[in-house]
């Protein structure tokens, strides 16, 4: 392969500074309009500047247009191959089955599924092969890990990730017609020592061994946030302790574990930590010793009784910016704080709601948030068929003077979400903004976002009454 | 008393600047340190653009002040109270970069220079904001970069990533 001097002579970490800086006014002259060609003083900003800083901009592009960045002119060629984010995000190219769907032939998702694997996983190895730099920060795969075969793959990426010195990781495994998930390799562990500038992790639909997370938390100088969501092997009593006689301190910023066997997780002594996340099994939770953490979301499935794992929280309450709470409206009721929420900036409930259900109850615990600035419901509706009218909330007189903006996701514009609006309208007297978004709350972010469909339509069409009632100086805005 | 120093563009114009405010340059605080900045420290940056760095760093300057004489909890609630007008002072800056590009391009070669490691990086992610979502005529256009590939040349570079030149 060709490369250019430019791209050849890079591998320093450090900037070389000075080398090309501007002398004075000469180059103000003649900007903009005119092309001037003469010998290589080609008159465009980017011919000032050295290669890396030119890097750091690619770096910060998706890789499809990093990579587009090649044809523009010669110099930009190779400058790609220097990128330090290969976020490996599908191309439609990927996803568009060449296969030519035959009637009665049930076999086509999958063989579809084993299809767009093997274009995806020959897509990212042709860019690893051409990839120049030894050092990155991102790396990021997305994609289905079906077959035993790719395993193999997917564990030499992360030996890739890893030798070039990876910041942030990330595996989504998302097996459309996976059979198992991919198991993260207990041979990595040796390896994860070398990964001394770990600062993000995140692994969906992987297992992991509590014994591997723990090893990560523990032997990872820099990790600053871990994420595992979706792995069956993650169980037993999580231990996130840090030590304040140790040299080496925890510096965890962010916690998130999601749909885990998790039975128990124990975090103490942690000053880091700003943000906790849950949602999974009636847990033993226990956290003690983080006094900046500031952001908390907990939750389970239906079976999860709620106040379980909202009661060791409650010492927390007080120092939060913002919570987010998951609800299921038929069985229990919401958990009313036994304190005020002085900090609490934004508030989220995740609703699974009916249509003979409303939501007054969650304006009760708003009451406790005084300087409530921004309220977000997710609704996950469960249609049930019953007519009713728009009902006002009784004995709710609060006013939530501080509340600026009130998004809905998920929204479905029947009377359970109509009647909190309708009350925040109200209520909320220095309201801003009311944001309406149609899109299932499990779609937001997926490949389906953006799919037009007739409950999406019909949600806007009903959205009007909102439209209709709005008081001046309040924005509606209907996604 | 605040110790002042004056700095000297490459087109001989003199800045009278607190020591705080311009050592968050690591090249000047070097400078200083190894006692090369007797009298007015020469730098190599146009006066055009040594005004804009210096808008910059007094920005920066009065954020992390104001925050070391507070405790957690105030800081937090003044951060929060600050982070608004920042964003909006961060807008109109970049806003005013944009229109003019040269001014841009020195800036991000300064903040190289003096070892700005803040202002590098939101001018580079200034610049990739202005490249994302543009197909490469359009780049080209906006910035004047020269297309030296003959049409075959760009036509393989085309075929070889066709992934991510399709729409």
């Amino acid at each position: 392969m060709i490369m250019s001097s430019a791209a050849t002579d890079e591998r320093r970490n450090k900037r070389s500074r000075s080398r090309q800086i501007t002398s004075g006014s000469g180059h103000g002259a003649g900007s903009g309009s005119v092309k001037v060609g003469v010998g290589d003083d080609i008159d465009d900003g980017f011919s000032k500047l050295p290669d890396d800083i030119i890097v750091d901009i690619i770096s910060r592009l998706s890789l499809r247009e990093a990579v587009r960045t090649c044809i523009l002119s010669s110099r930009w060629k190779y400058l790609w191959t220097l990128s330090t984010n290969l976020n490996f995000a599908p191309p439609r190219t990927v996803w568009k089955p060449s296969i030519k769907r035959k009637r009665n032939d049930i076999h086509y998702h999958g063989r579809c599924h084993r299809e767009q694997m093997s274009k995806y996983i020959s897509w990212v190895n042709k860019i690893l092969q051409m990839h120049q730099s030894s050092n990155i920060k991102v790396f990021r795969i997305n994609c289905g890990s079906g077959d035993s075969h790719n395993e193999t793959i997917v564990t030499n990426w992360i030996y890739t990730a890893i030798a070039k010195g990876v910041e942030k990781l990330v595996l989504d495994l998302e097996g459309i017609g996976a059979k198992k998930h991919y198991g993260f390799p207990q041979e990595c562990l040796s390896s994860i020592k070398y990964c001394s500038n770990l600062k993000s992790l995140s692994l969906v639909r992987v297992e992991v061994s509590r014994e591997i997370v723990e090893y990560f938390i523990y032997n990872c100088g820099f990790l600053e946030a871990l994420c595992v969501k979706y792995s069956a092997e993650l169980s037993g009593n999580l231990k996130i302790v840090g030590n304040s006689q140790q040299q080496q301190q925890l510096k965890l910023k962010y916690l998130e574990f999601h749909c885990c066997s998790i039975e128990g997780v124990e975090i103490n002594s942690v000053p880091s930590l700003l943000s906790f996340k849950f949602f999974g099994l009636e847990i033993m939770l226990n956290i003690e010793n983080v006094p900046q953490l500031l952001d908390i979301s907990v939750g389970g499935h239906k079976s999860v009784r709620l106040s379980k794992l909202v009661e060791p929280i409650m010492p927390f309450l007080p120092q939060l910016e913002s919570l987010t709470l998951h609800l299921h409206l038929d069985q229990e009721e919401v958990p009313f704080p036994s304190c005020e929420l002085p900090e609490l900036r934004h508030l989220t409930f995740q609703v699974v709601g009916t249509d003979c259900k409303d939501l007054s109850e969650l304006t009760t615990f708003m009451k406790a948030c005084p300087y409530l600035q921004k309220l977000t419901i997710k609704l996950v509706y469960v249609g049930d068929k019953t007519r009713r009218r728009i009902r006002k909330y009784r004995n709710n007189k609060c006013c939530h003077e501080h509340l600026k903006e009130v998004e809905f996701v998920g929204f479905v514009g029947r009377p359970i979400d109509l009647e909190l609006a309708s009350h925040l309208l109200e209520t909320a007297t220095n309201l801003q903004k009311i944001i309406a978004n149609p899109t299932c709350i499990y779609s937001v972010g997926s490949y389906y976002e953006f799919e037009d469909d007739a409950r999406k339509r019909a949600a806007r069409k009903r959205a009007k009454w909102i439209e209709q009632n709005l008081p001046p100086g309040v924005e509606f805005i209907l996604l | 008393m605040a110790i002042m120093y004056a700095l000297k563009s490459s087109d001989n114009e003199i800045f009278e600047v607190e020591q705080k405010v311009i050592e968050q340059s690591e090249t000047i605080k070097k400078m200083i340190e190894d006692g090369a900045a007797t009298g007015e420290i020469p730098l190599q940056v146009s006066s055009k653009t040594l005004a804009k760095v210096l808008e910059w760093c007094k920005q920066r300057q009065h954020k992390t002040v104001e925050n070391e004489n507070d405790d957690n909890k105030g800081k937090r609630k003044k951060e929060r109270d600050e982070d608004d007008d920042i964003k909006e002072w961060e807008n109109k800056f970049s806003d005013e970069l944009k229109a003019d590009k040269d001014v841009l391009f020195d800036l991000l070669l300064a903040s190289n220079y003096l070892d700005l490691p803040a202002l590098l990086s939101f001018l580079c992610q200034l610049v990739a904001d202005m490249v994302a979502g543009k197909m490469p005529e359009e780049i080209r256009r906006m910035f004047n970069i020269e297309n030296d590939f003959t049409p075959e040349e760009e036509k393989a570079i085309t075929a070889e990533h066709g992934w991510a030149f399709q729409p």
